[in-house]
């Protein structure tokens, strides 16, 4: 092996410029590919009709520009704000933790909206219900977990940290899995809503998640130096003037109020928030002023991609948007593992 | 006015107080060497000073008190930590500007002037070719440098190395020592350093503080804290003290044990 060198600045424009139009290209396939091919001029100019106070004729039917309007751009923008934020927030994790297993679920935040989302449907209320209840569970539950992370000597470090999520994590799903097996009629919503699904997007799904994905984002752009600081240790790291249990309580509670959010619209979607971090360390180097960024472009990107796949494999069926970043995570990742490896 | 003032300072790591009550005065570029066995404390007193530990009685640097905010009094304190974590990746220039954290506001990035700080302390440690370097693929000697360079940029008046030279060789040793001691002079920094090597300690502090289960047992020149006596008692050590070329004072443990008969065998 060659002495590695720093990330040449060149290349990571080259990457930011990778990810923009990666992430252009996915969002104009995501309106215009489907059962019905609309093409993309014609998607283009309806959406221009509907966000600029022009008024724009793209010449498709009523029923056409319903498909581009109600159905594809808010699925398109859902995928966006749940991708960007996954990965944006696996990536922190990562940093905070010093972990690379750390991903936005590792608090429990996957567990909480579980059983939240499992309880609502037992209880016999209605789907709409949903996502509150998942993103109730999920705050409670990281929420059960900071209370309990305290160590004997009254401080929270990352291991008692990462121990307490898996001790709430392995108790709510016990719980879960025992309200599964009391209302077995009820749960098929649970599962399809556990292997993820942007299907079924809605505009108003979009405004509710909107907020929270964009001061959880804003947060941990703005926070990156500080993880910076924080991988020389929590010790090191408060001689250089950061407090170390402040900086984490603050990245952690926005990432996890993102995940949250966008966990109880799109149900859990793993491999995001694991494999996109890792890429880009691996292609732009360890710095998080740069990992967050590009991770926040690139997960948009891989989901609107691995969406795409969702619903173009099996057409006019749709496969669980889970299992698509499962099985093109996994493959890619041991690849990009590989070539590290060997080079 | 005492660069570093300590009073009655007392602390630790849990219920149990480490330091048992330790006055110190450290003068403006003043170096003084804390010394003392295993488990007496040293490593203790230093985050007691960095303020990473809760503590009680006062310290007082450059005259402010201990209450000051993180971000103050990590620009008039800075520590080189024994066993420094190396972040995997990193270049040589992104850690050494991880030491003006200080002067960047939690949502800022670093400035021009950091960028300048940085750059001159990297010069001033024979650096510069290899500030892009990661972090990984350097030497010890380097490593260490690269570790002082960072402690260093946050330009603060009082500098505290925990065991700077532990892992080095003499030449590394002697590299790194006369360096912070270039320093303190071309910049009046104040040195507060736990050692283990007494010699070193004794050639390069203006005095020598012992330290033994948290209580200071005796402060002064290297000739009155060196003695058989003092490593006698609180080392249990049998040593004989010399003096160097220098007039410095030179520890040389006794060996004790009786070597084995070599050569005593059949001719080959």
């Amino acid at each position: 092996m060659t002495t590695p060198a720093a990330v040449p600045s060149g290349r990571r424009r080259r990457i930011y410029a990778i990810g923009v139009l990666s992430l252009l290209a996915a969002a104009v396939l995501g309106v215009t590919l489907g059962p019905v091919r609309i093409g993309a001029g014609q998607a283009l100019t309806e959406l221009a009709d509907h966000l600029l106070p022009w008024d724009l004729s793209s010449g498709l039917s009523d029923q056409e520009a319903a498909i581009v309007w109600q159905l594809r751009a808010p699925r398109v923008v859902l995928g966006v704000l749940v991708g960007a934020m996954l990965a944006t927030a696996g990536g922190a994790y990562q940093g905070v933790f010093r972990n690379p297993l750390a991903d936005p679920y590792l608090l429990g935040v996957a567990a909480g909206a579980g059983l939240g989302a499992t309880a609502a449907l037992a209880a016999g209320l209605s789907g709409g219900v949903l996502p509150v209840a998942a993103f109730i569970g999920a705050v409670l539950a990281v929420a059960a977990t900071y209370h309990f992370a305290q160590a004997a000597g009254g401080r929270r470090t990352p291991a008692t940290l990462i121990l307490a999520g898996v001790a709430v994590a392995s108790f709510l799903t016990a719980v879960q899995t025992f309200l599964q097996q009391q209302s077995s009629d009820r749960i098929r919503e649970v599962f399809t809503w556990i292997l993820g699904r942007l299907s079924g997007a809605t505009w108003s799904q979009v405004l509710a998640v909107l907020p929270y994905t964009v001061v959880s984002l804003a947060v941990l752009i703005t926070y990156r130096r500080i993880l910076d600081v924080l991988s020389v240790g929590e010790e090191e790291a408060a001689t250089l003037g950061v407090r170390p249990a402040r900086a984490r309580l603050l990245i952690i509670g926005a990432a996890t109020l993102g995940s949250a959010a966008v966990v109880s619209v799109s149900g859990l979607i793993g491999f995001v928030g694991i494999v996109v971090p890792h890429a880009i360390r691996m292609v732009a180097g360890p710095s998080y002023r740069a990992i967050l960024p590009l991770s926040m472009l690139m997960g948009a990107a891989f989901l609107l991609f691995a969406d795409l796949l969702a619903r173009t494999v099996i057409s006019p069926g749709e496969l669980p948007i889970g299992v698509v970043t499962a099985f093109v995570g996994a493959p890619f990742f041991a690849m990009i593992l590989r070539r590290r490896v060997v080079r | 006015m005492p660069r570093l003032q300590c009073r009655g300072l007392r602390g630790g790591y849990g219920p149990e107080d480490v330091l048992h009550g330790i006055d110190l005065d450290v003068a403006e570029g003043e170096w003084v060497a804390v010394i003392g066995p295993n488990g007496s404390g040293k490593s203790t007193l230093l985050r007691a000073v960095a303020g990473t530990l809760p503590t009680r009685g006062g310290i007082l640097v450059n005259g402010d008190p201990d209450d000051a905010s993180a971000k103050q009094r990590s620009r008039l304190v800075a520590m080189v930590f024994q066993n420094p974590v190396i972040p995997e990746g990193m270049t040589v220039l992104d850690y050494v500007l991880l030491g003006r954290t200080p002067y960047i506001p939690a949502w800022g990035r670093e400035t021009q002037e950091d960028l300048r700080v940085a750059h001159r302390v990297l010069a001033d440690l024979d650096l510069e070719p290899m500030v892009d370097r990661v972090l990984h693929s350097l030497s010890g000697g380097e490593l260490q440098r690269v570790v002082l360079g960072r402690a260093l940029a946050q330009e603060a008046p009082l500098l505290l190395l925990d065991e700077p030279t532990t892992a080095l060789d003499v030449g590394h040793q002697q590299q790194v020592l006369d360096l912070v001691d270039q320093l303190r002079s071309t910049r009046s920094i104040t040195v507060l350093a736990a050692m283990h090597d007494l010699t070193l300690a004794g050639q390069y502090a203006d005095r020598l503080m012992l330290l033994v289960a948290g209580h200071t047992v005796a402060l002064g020149s290297a000739d009155e804290v060196l003695t058989t006596e003092h490593l006698r008692e609180h080392y249990g050590a049998d040593v004989t003290i010399m003096r160097g070329p220098e007039g410095n004072v030179v520890v040389v443990p006794r060996r004790t044990a009786q070597p084995p008969e070599l050569g005593g065998g059949a001719p080959l």
